[in-house]
C-alpha cells in the first residue's frame, strides 16, 4: 500500500519536474563493457571539459549527471579510449575495444615517445604485463627470450642468478682470450641509462646485475635495434639500446595488485652415470685391455671386501634435489587531476636445485608525479631499491665423482674430506633515484630536466672450511658502482596543417665510478671465524677504484607530411674521459624515411589493408670500452716481490725504479668502436589489424673493435691496445602476428618471428693475422677468428674415423715413417684418424681447420595464445637454428689419463660407439689410459654437433575469474594459473641442452642444468 | 608565471655540465704519464731506466760477449749452450740462444731514450747542465742501441717516431746512430757532477761523457768508412785534454732481481781464456799476461783481473789511442798511426815502428783483439777488418757474403712484420 502512494508520488514529481529535466542536467545510468559484452568495473566516466565524473561498479554501471549533448569520455586501463555524444540512452551504454593492437600505440623511443605510425627506425616492443602476471623470472631478459626478432637471449646456465647473453643482430665483439667477449646493448630504463653490467676487473659478484629490477615492475620494453633508433644514444648504442619504462598509474580508482606464486624446480637430465657395478666392469675391462705389466687396479674395483666395493653412490641425486622458487609481488596504483603514484613490493626465493645454491631478491620501487601550474609543471620522482642474494658455492661443486665413492653421509667417512663445505654469498644492493621536471613553456614547447643517482654495492663473502682440521679460508670484498646523470631537453612539437614537426635539442652529463676492496686470509686456519682474518704481517688485499665521464649533446628532428610522408633525423656528440683530448669526441649521426603507403588513394580502397609503411634509415652509433684509463697512459713503478717491497734495482749508485716501464702503451689514438647501420623495413597490418607483418633488412657494419695487436719488438713494447678489428653482421628479421578469433569467445593470437644473421670479420690487426684464441691460463681451446669467417669458428683436427688397420697409417714414401701423431705420438689400430692437411705426415698445429660456426643463423620464437572464455593456455618456445657446438663435457668424460680409476664417474660405454678391436664401427677412439699421448684431444672434430634446437619455454593455463563471470568473487578479477617453465628441447645435439653453450659454442651444461619448474599462482586484483 | 624568469635558470642549467673539465679525469689511485715528470730526480730515475735497460740488453745469458769475444772463442762462458754458438747453430731451439737472437732488450732502450727525449725537451725546471745531460745521454743511450742491433743483426727497423718499422740498410742504421752520437757529443760534459755538484768519477764511468760518446762516434765513423771524419773527431776532441778528463764508459753490475743478469759479468767462475789461446793472443813476453789476467796452470785456463768488479767497461779510455791509430792509417797518416798504436800497445813484445800500410791492419786488429779483450768487440772487428773467415771457420767467405756475420732474428722479432732472415740464416 505504501508502496503504491510512494510510487504515485514519484511519478508526479516526475510529470511536474519533467519541463525543468529536459533543459537542465539530470542523472542517467549506463553501463561500461568490453567487446564481448563483459562489464568493465573501475572504467572512469567523464562528461568532457568538467570535473564532473565516476567510476563503473562491479556490473560495469555507472551514474552521471549529464546534458544532451555533452561528450561523455570513457576510459579504462587495457582498453583504448572512447567519448560518445549523449543523445539518445543507447549513448549511455559505452563499449570500449580492447587495446591490444600494437598500432596505433605510442612506444617510448629515445628520449620521446612516438606512435608506432610515426616510427622509421626498427623498433620492436613487448608489453611485459602478461607475461609477468604467469612467469617467474629472475631477471627480465629471459622472459624476452623468442618475443622479439632479432634479439637473440640466450640463458646459458641454470644456476639462480646466472647472467643470459643478449646479442642484437649479431656478435660484434672480440677477443683474444676465453672471456666470451659480449656486445651488449644498453640499457634505458625510464630514461635513464643504468649499470648493467659492470666490467670484470670492477665486478666482485657474479650475480647478474639487472635481476635486481623486478620483472613484475616492468610495463614495457621497447628494443631499438637499428642505427636511426639507437644513434640518439650515441657512445653506447651500437649494439642495440633496450628501454624499459615501469609501471605507473592509470586513472580511475587505486589498483590495488597481488601476484603470489609458488614454483617447484625439479631436476632436469644430467649426465649418464654409469653406476657402481656397471664402472667396477668398465674400470676392469680398460686395465685387462690396456694396462702394461705390473699395473694393477686400485683395491676397490677388486677387493670385494673393501667397503668401497659395492658402493654405487647417485652423486647427482645426492647433489641435485627438487627445490621450491617463491614469488610474490603486490602493487598499488593509481592517478588523477593531482598526477599519479605507483607503489610496489617484490620478493622473490629461487632455491637453486644444486646443493647450497639460490638466489633471493627483495625489491621496491616508488614512483609519483605531480601537476603543478595547472599542469604547466610536472615533476616526476622514482626511487628503486632493491637487494639480490647469490648463494654459491665456493669452487665449483663437482658432482661427477667416482660412483664408488661412498656419499658424504655414509658413516664409513663420517668426517672425511669428500668436498668442502662452505658457501659464498653474493650480494647487490642497489638504490636508483631519479628526478625529473617538465615544463610546458608554452604551447607546443616544453623542457625537461632530469637527475638520476644510482648507487650499487655488491658485496660477496665466501667461507670453505675444512671437515677434518676444522681449517678455514675466507674472502670478502666490496664494490660500488655509482653513476650521477643529468639531463635536459627541450623539445618543441607544433602542428601547422598537414606538417607535424618535433625538434628536440638535448645535453647530458654522466660521471660513472666504480671501487672494489677485497680481503682473503693467506693460509688456511683453524678458525671459526668466518671474517676475514690475518696473522700479522699478512694483510692480503686489494682495492682498486676507476672513474668515466661523458658529456653529450643530442638532438633529434621528425617530421610528417599528412601522416604519409615520415622523415627523422637525430644526430649526438659524445664525449668521453676515456680518450685523449684529441679523440675525446664522437658524432653519431642518423637519417631515416617512412612513406605509410596506405594513405596513398591507389590504396584507399583496398579494404583489408588497414596500414602499409616502407622505412628506411642508416646511421652510425658507437660503443667503448671497460678499461677508463686505457688511453691515458697509466704508469707502472714495477713489481712487487712477496714481501710486498719493490724489486730493487740500482744503477750506478742510485737505486729506485723506473716508472718509464709503465704497463702497456699509451696509444692517445684510440677511439670509438663505430657501428654503421643501414635498415629497410616494411610493416604491414591486415585484416582489421588482425594480421600483422613486420619485415626488416640490416647490415651492420662495426669497425674498430678494441683489440692488443703485437708490436714489433722494435717499438719496445710487446702489445697496444687498437681500433684493429672490423665485423660485419647482415641480417632479415620476420615477425608475424596473428589475432584469429575463431568463435567469438574462442581467440587465437600468434607470434611468430624469426631472423636470420651472417657474421664475418672483416679485418683484423697485423695484417689480418688469424687470432687463435688462448685461455687466461695459456690453453689453446680451438677458437680462432679469422677474416672472411664467422667469429670464433672452431680451428679442430679434421676427424676421419679411427684406424682400423695398421695398414691405413699412411707411409712417407721418401722416408718409410709412418705418419707421426699429435705431440709426436706414435699412432697405432684404434687411435683417431686425422688428416693430415699439409701431407707433412705429421699431425700438428698446421694441420687444423675450420670446422665449425657457432653463431646462430636463426634464431626466432614462437607465441601462441589461446583464450576461450575465463581460460588462456600461453605457449612460448624458442628456436635457434644452423649453430655448430662442442660437446666439451663429453669430450672431457672419455678422456683417461694412467690414474683415472677412481676418480671420476664415468659414463655408460655401451651407450658409445667406443672403439675396442679392429673392425668396431666406432665413433670414439680407444680409451687406452696409458697411451702416449692422450687419445682424446680437446680439438677433434668429432665432438663438433648440430646445436639447433627447438625449446617449449613455458607453458601456462589459467583461468580468469571476473564479476561478470562470477558475480559473488570478492575482488575485481582473479587469475589462477599454472606454468610449467623449460617444458621440453627439441634437439639433434647428444648433450643435455644445446641451449646451455656459450657464446663461443662449448658445452656448459657440466656447469648447472635449467631445472624444470612448475609454477601455481594466483593473481587478484582489488 | 613569467617565463622569462625562468630563462636564466635554464642557462645556468645547461652550462652547468657542459664543463669541458667534466671529461678530464685524473685517476686519483694511479699515475698517469701527464704530469708526471715534475722534478730533475724522476727525470734521473728514468735516465737511470734506459741504462738499466741497456744493462739487460747486454749482460742477459752474457749476451756481450757472445756477441762478440765468446763467439769467436776467445772467451770462454762456461754455460750448457757454449758449444752450440762456437758452432754457430744460431738458430738452435736452446732457449738461452733464442733468447740471444731477440732484440727485443735493445729497442727497449730505444724506447726509454725516445720517452726521455720527449720528457726532457718539456721540462721546463731543469738547470742547463741537467739539461743537457740528461738530453746527451737518451742521445748516446738511442745511440749505442742502434749501433749495437746494426753490428749483431745487419739491417734493422727503425724505432723512430717518423718512421717506425722501416727497414734500415746497416749503413743507414749506423748513420743514424752516428748522428744521435754527434748531437750527444755537442752537449754531454767531460766529467759528471753528483747530488753536491762536485764531479765525480764513479758517476762518470758508468754514464756517458765526452769520452765516451767520442769514443762510440768513433767507432760508428770508422765503421762507415768516414775516416777523415773519425780523424777530425777524435784528435779535434782528445788533442790537448788533461788526462784527468778523460773516462772509460761501463755498465755498472749494480742491483737487479728483475732477471737473471749475471753479478759479476766478467767474474772468474764463467768466464776464462783457454792458456792454449791465451799463448796464441798473447806471445810469451808480453806484459799483460800477467797484467791482465790470472793464469791458473792447474785448470789450464786464464781468468780476468777485474781492476773494478762493479763496472762492465764498454768504451775504455785504453781504446782511445787505438781508434786514433786506425783513422790516421785509414787517412794515410802511417807514421801518426804507427805512433799511436806503440803508445795504445804498451807491453806489447812487437816493434810496431816497422810497420807497412799492408801490414798495419794485421798488427791494429791483434792489438785490439788484445787490448778489448772482454769488451765484447771482437767480432764487430772481424766484420769490420773483414776477417771473419779466417777466424770462425765455420764461414766461408760466400756464407759471410749471404749475412753469417751476422745473428739471425728471433721468432718474436719477424712476428707481426714484414722482417725476414737474411740470406745465410734463412737456409738454416
Amino acid at each position: 500500500m505504501m508502496k503504491a502512494l510512494i510510487q504515485k508520488i514519484c511519478i508526479l514529481f516526475t510529470v511536474i519536474m519533467m519541463p525543468v529535466y529536459l533543459f537542465a542536467q539530470r542523472v542517467v545510468r549506463g553501463k561500461v563493457v568490453d567487446e564481448k559484452g563483459g562489464a568493465i568495473i573501475g572504467a572512469t566516466v567523464k562528461v568532457k571539459g568538467t570535473q564532473n565524473g565516476t567510476f563503473t561498479d562491479v556490473s560495469g554501471g555507472y551514474s552521471l549527471t549529464v546534458r544532451l549533448g555533452d561528450s561523455i569520455l570513457c576510459s579504462s586501463i587495457g582498453f583504448q579510449p572512447r567519448t560518445v555524444v549523449y543523445k539518445t540512452a543507447a549513448d549511455l551504454m559505452i563499449r570500449l575495444s580492447e587495446d591490444t593492437k600494437t598500432l596505433g600505440q605510442v612506444l617510448v623511443v629515445g628520449y620521446k615517445s612516438q606512435s608506432r605510425q610515426e616510427i622509421t627506425g626498427s623498433v620492436a616492443s613487448v608489453k611485459m604485463d602478461k607475461i609477468t602476471e604467469a612467469q617467474s623470472a629472475e631477471s627480465f631478459e629471459s622472459l624476452l627470450q623468442g618475443r622479439v626478432a632479432g634479439v637473440n637471449i640466450q640463458l646459458n646456465s641454470g644456476e639462480p642468478g646466472a647472467t643470459p647473453n643478449i646479442i642484437i643482430r649479431g656478435l660484434a665483439a672480440v677477443s683474444r682470450d676465453d672471456a666470451s667477449s659480449l656486445s651488449e646493448p644498453l640499457y634505458v630504463v625510464d630514461g635513464v641509462p643504468i649499470i648493467s653490467r659492470t666490467s670484470n676487473e670492477f665486478s666482485i659478484t657474479s650475480t647478474n646485475v639487472l635481476a635486481d629490477l623486478n620483472p613484475s615492475d616492468i610495463e614495457q620494453v621497447v628494443v631499438l635495434k637499428d642505427a636511426s633508433a639507437a644513434a640518439i644514444y650515441g657512445s653506447r648504442a651500437a649494439n642495440g639500446v633496450i628501454l624499459i619504462t615501469t609501471k605507473k598509474g592509470k586513472v580511475g580508482k587505486p589498483q590495488i595488485n597481488f601476484n603470489l606464486r609458488t614454483g617447484v624446480n625439479l631436476v632436469p637430465q644430467l649426465l649418464d652415470v654409469a653406476g657402481g657395478p656397471k664402472e667396477r666392469e668398465q674400470v676392469a675391462r680398460l686395465y685387462q685391455l690396456y694396462a702394461p705389466y705390473g699395473t694393477f687396479m686400485p683395491a676397490m674395483y677388486t677387493d670385494v671386501t673393501n667397503p668401497f666395493y659395492n658402493n654405487s653412490s647417485d652423486w647427482q641425486g645426492y647433489l641435485y634435489k627438487t627445490s621450491v622458487t617463491q614469488d610474490y609481488n603486490s602493487s598499488i596504483r593509481g592517478a588523477g587531476d593531482f598526477g599519479q603514484y605507483s607503489i610496489s613490493l617484490g620478493y622473490m626465493d629461487n632455491k637453486g636445485i644444486l646443493f647450497n645454491t639460490g638466489f633471493k631478491r627483495y625489491s621496491s620501487l616508488a614512483s609519483t608525479t605531480f601537476y603543478a601550474l595547472s599542469k604547466k609543471l610536472i615533476i616526476d620522482n622514482t626511487l628503486a631499491i632493491s637487494r639480490t642474494d647469490q648463494g654459491r658455492n665456493p669452487d665449483a661443486l663437482s658432482t661427477g665423482y667416482s660412483s664408488l665413492l661412498p656419499l658424504p653421509e655414509n658413516p664409513i667417512v663420517s668426517g672425511a674430506e669428500v668436498y668442502q663445505p662452505g658457501s659464498t654469498s653474493n650480494l647487490n644492493d642497489r638504490v636508483r633515484f631519479s628526478s625529473d621536471a617538465t615544463l610546458n613553456v608554452i604551447k607546443d614547447l616544453s623542457y625537461k630536466a632530469s637527475l638520476s643517482l644510482e648507487y650499487l654495492r655488491q658485496m660477496t663473502d665466501s667461507y670453505t672450511m675444512s671437515r677434518r682440521t676444522l681449517r678455514a679460508d675466507a674472502k670478502s670484498g666490496a664494490g660500488e658502482n655509482r653513476n650521477l646523470l643529468f639531463q635536459n631537453t627541450l623539445t618543441y612539437a607544433p602542428r601547422f596543417g598537414d606538417h607535424k614537426l618535433s625538434l628536440l635539442i638535448g645535453q647530458s652529463a654522466e660521471r660513472v665510478e666504480s671501487k672494489i676492496t677485497s680481503v682473503n686470509n693467506v693460509t688456511s686456519a683453524p678458525t671459526l671465524s668466518q671474517s676475514v682474518l690475518f696473522g700479522k704481517g699478512n694483510a692480503i688485499g686489494t682495492s682498486n677504484y676507476t672513474a668515466s665521464t661523458l658529456a653529450s649533446f643530442f638532438s633529434r628532428f621528425d617530421y610528417s607530411f599528412d601522416d604519409k610522408y615520415l622523415l627523422g633525423a637525430s644526430i649526438r656528440t659524445d664525449g668521453s674521459s676515456k680518450f685523449g683530448a684529441a679523440n675525446r669526441w664522437g658524432i653519431f649521426p642518423s637519417v631515416s624515411a617512412g612513406w605509410n603507403l596506405n594513405k596513398e588513394d591507389f590504396l584507399k580502397d583496398v579494404a583489408w589493408l588497414n596500414n602499409a609503411k616502407i622505412r628506411g634509415s642508416y646511421g652510425l652509433t658507437g660503443t667503448t670500452w671497460n678499461n677508463d684509463y686505457l688511453a691515458l697512459g697509466i704508469m707502472n713503478g714495477g713489481t712487487l716481490d712477496q714481501y710486498s717491497s719493490l724489486l730493487q734495482i740500482a744503477y750506478g749508485g742510485i737505486s729506485g725504479y723506473t716508472p718509464i716501464w709503465y704497463d702497456g702503451f699509451k696509444n692517445e689514438n684510440l677511439t670509438w668502436v663505430k657501428t654503421q647501420m643501414g635498415n629497410i623495413g616494411l610493416d604491414l597490418s591486415m585484416f582489421n589489424n588482425n594480421v600483422e607483418f613486420i619485415f626488416d633488412a640490416y647490415q651492420k657494419y662495426t669497425k674498430g673493435l678494441l683489440l692488443t695487436t703485437a708490436l714489433p719488438t722494435t717499438s719496445g713494447y710487446n702489445q697496444v691496445y687498437r681500433n684493429a678489428a672490423d665485423v660485419l653482421n647482415r641480417g632479415l628479421e620476420f615477425t608475424l602476428n596473428t589475432n584469429i578469433p575463431i568463435s567469438k569467445k574462442f581467440l587465437w593470437n600468434t607470434n611468430l618471428n624469426f631472423a636470420y644473421n651472417q657474421n664475418r670479420v672483416i679485418a683484423l690487426p697485423d695484417g689480418n693475422a688469424d687470432i687463435i684464441k688462448i685461455s687466461t691460463s695459456g690453453q689453446d681451446f680451438g677458437s680462432i677468428v679469422r677474416v672472411g669467417t664467422p667469429l670464433n669458428g672452431f680451428l679442430f683436427y679434421k676427424s676421419e674415423g679411427i684406424y682400423q688397420a695398421e695398414s691405413e697409417i699412411p707411409v712417407n714414401p721418401k722416408t718409410g715413417a709412418k705418419l707421426l701423431g699429435l705431440q709426436g705420438k706414435t699412432l697405432r689400430v684404434g687411435d683417431r684418424k686425422f688428416k693430415d692437411q699439409n701431407g707433412d705426415y705429421k699431425i700438428d698445429v698446421s694441420d687444423r681447420v675450420y670446422a665449425g660456426d657457432p653463431n646462430p643463423k636463426w634464431t626466432g620464437g614462437w607465441t601462441n595464445d589461446f583464450t576461450y572464455k575465463g581460460f588462456g593456455l600461453n605457449i612460448v618456445s624458442t628456436f635457434v637454428i644452423g649453430r655448430d657446438i662442442v660437446n666439451t663435457t663429453l669430450l672431457n668424460r672419455l678422456r683417461y689419463g694412467k690414474d683415472f680409476a677412481g676418480k671420476a664417474s664415468m659414463p655408460n660405454f655401451d651407450n658409445y660407439a667406443i672403439w675396442e678391436k679392429s673392425g668396431d664401427q666406432a665413433k670414439y677412439p680407444t680409451l687406452n689410459p696409458w697411451g702416449d699421448a692422450s687419445q682424446i684431444i680437446n680439438l677433434d672434430s668429432e665432438y663438433i654437433e648440430d646445436g639447433s634446437y627447438f625449446k617449449i619455454k613455458a607453458a601456462t593455463l589459467s583461468y580468469n575469474f571476473t564479476k561478470s563471470l562470477m558475480p559473488k568473487l570478492p575482488f575485481d578479477r582473479m587469475r589462477v594459473y599454472c606454468t610449467m617453465d623449460n617444458v621440453v628441447t627439441f634437439q639433434k645435439y647428444s648433450g643435455p641442452d644445446a641451449e646451455l653453450v656459450s657464446v663461443d659454442g662449448f658445452d656448459l651444461s657440466g656447469g648447472y642444468p635449467m631445472r624444470r619448474m612448475w609454477l601455481f599462482g594466483v593473481s587478484i586484483g582489488l | 608565471m613569467k617565463f622569462c624568469r625562468l630563462i636564466p635558470v635554464i642557462m645556468v642549467v645547461l652550462a652547468l655540465p657542459s664543463c669541458k673539465d667534466s671529461l678530464t679525469i685524473e685517476p686519483d689511485n694511479k699515475t698517469v704519464v701527464n704530469g708526471y715528470y715534475d722534478s730533475a730526480q724522476k727525470i734521473e730515475q728514468a735516465v737511470i731506466g734506459g741504462y738499466v735497460d741497456l744493462r739487460r740488453a747486454l749482460t742477459a745469458n752474457y749476451a756481450w760477449l757472445w756477441y762478440g769475444e765468446a763467439r769467436a772463442g776467445d772467451l770462454q762462458v762456461a754455460v750448457d749452450y757454449q758449444q752450440t754458438i762456437l758452432d754457430q747453430k744460431l738458430t738452435s731451439d736452446n732457449r738461452f740462444v733464442r733468447q740471444l737472437t731477440d732484440w727485443g732488450y735493445f729497442y727497449d732502450v730505444i724506447r726509454d731514450a725516445n720517452e726521455l727525449l720527449d720528457v726532457v725537451n718539456n721540462s721546463g725546471f731543469l738547470t742547463k747542465y741537467q739539461r743537457n745531460l740528461y738530453k746527451g745521454e737518451a742521445l748516446a743511450l738511442k745511440s749505442t742501441a742502434y749501433f749495437y742491433l746494426a753490428r749483431i743483426w745487419g739491417s734493422i727497423p727503425s724505432a723512430e717516431k717518423t718512421d717506425m718499422g722501416k727497414l734500415l740498410t746497416n749503413q743507414e742504421a749506423v748513420t743514424l746512430a752516428s748522428t744521435f752520437a754527434t748531437e750527444a757529443k755537442g752537449i754531454l760534459p767531460w766529467m759528471l757532477l753528483n747530488d753536491d755538484g762536485i764531479e765525480s768519477v764513479a758517476i762518470t764511468n758508468v754514464r756517458f761523457s765526452k769520452s765516451a760518446i767520442t769514443t762510440l762516434l768513433a767507432q760508428q765513423q770508422l765503421w762507415l768508412g768516414k775516416t777523415q771524419e773519425a780523424y777530425t773527431n777524435l784528435t779535434g776532441t782528445f788533442n790537448n785534454v788533461p788526462a784527468d778528463s778523460l773516462s772509460s764508459f761501463g755498465i755498472s753490475s749494480g742491483v737487479d732481481r728483475r732477471t737473471e743478469l749475471p753479478a759479476a759479468p766478467l767474474g772468474a767462475a764463467v768466464v776464462s781464456l783457454g792458456l792454449d789461446r791465451l799463448n796464441a793472443i798473447y806471445p810469451s813476453g808480453d806484459t799483460r799476461r800477467t797484467s791482465m789476467f790470472n793464469i791458473n796452470t792447474t785448470q789450464n785456463k786464464a781468468t780476468l783481473i777485474l781492476k773494478d768488479a762493479t763496472i762492465l767497461e764498454l768504451l775504455p779510455k785504453r781504446e782511445i789511442n787505438l781508434l786514433i791509430a786506425e783513422a790516421a792509417w785509414r787517412t794515410a797518416r802511417l807514421d801518426e798511426a804507427k805512433t799511436s798504436l806503440t803508445r795504445a800497445a804498451a807491453g806489447a813484445t812487437e816493434n810496431y815502428n816497422a810497420l807497412t800500410d799492408a801490414t798495419f791492419a794485421d798488427a791494429l786488429l791483434k792489438e785490439r783483439r788484445r787490448m778489448l779483450i772482454g769488451t765484447g768487440q771482437r767480432v764487430f772487428d772481424l766484420i769490420r777488418f773483414g776477417k771473419v773467415p779466417a777466424f770462425i771457420t765455420a764461414f766461408s767467405e760466400e756464407d759471410v757474403q749471404k749475412g753469417a756475420a751476422y745473428w739471425p732474428l728471433s721468432a718474436s722479432s719477424v712476428n707481426s712484420n714484414s722482417l725476414k732472415q737474411n740470406t745465410y740464416w734463412s737456409t738454416k
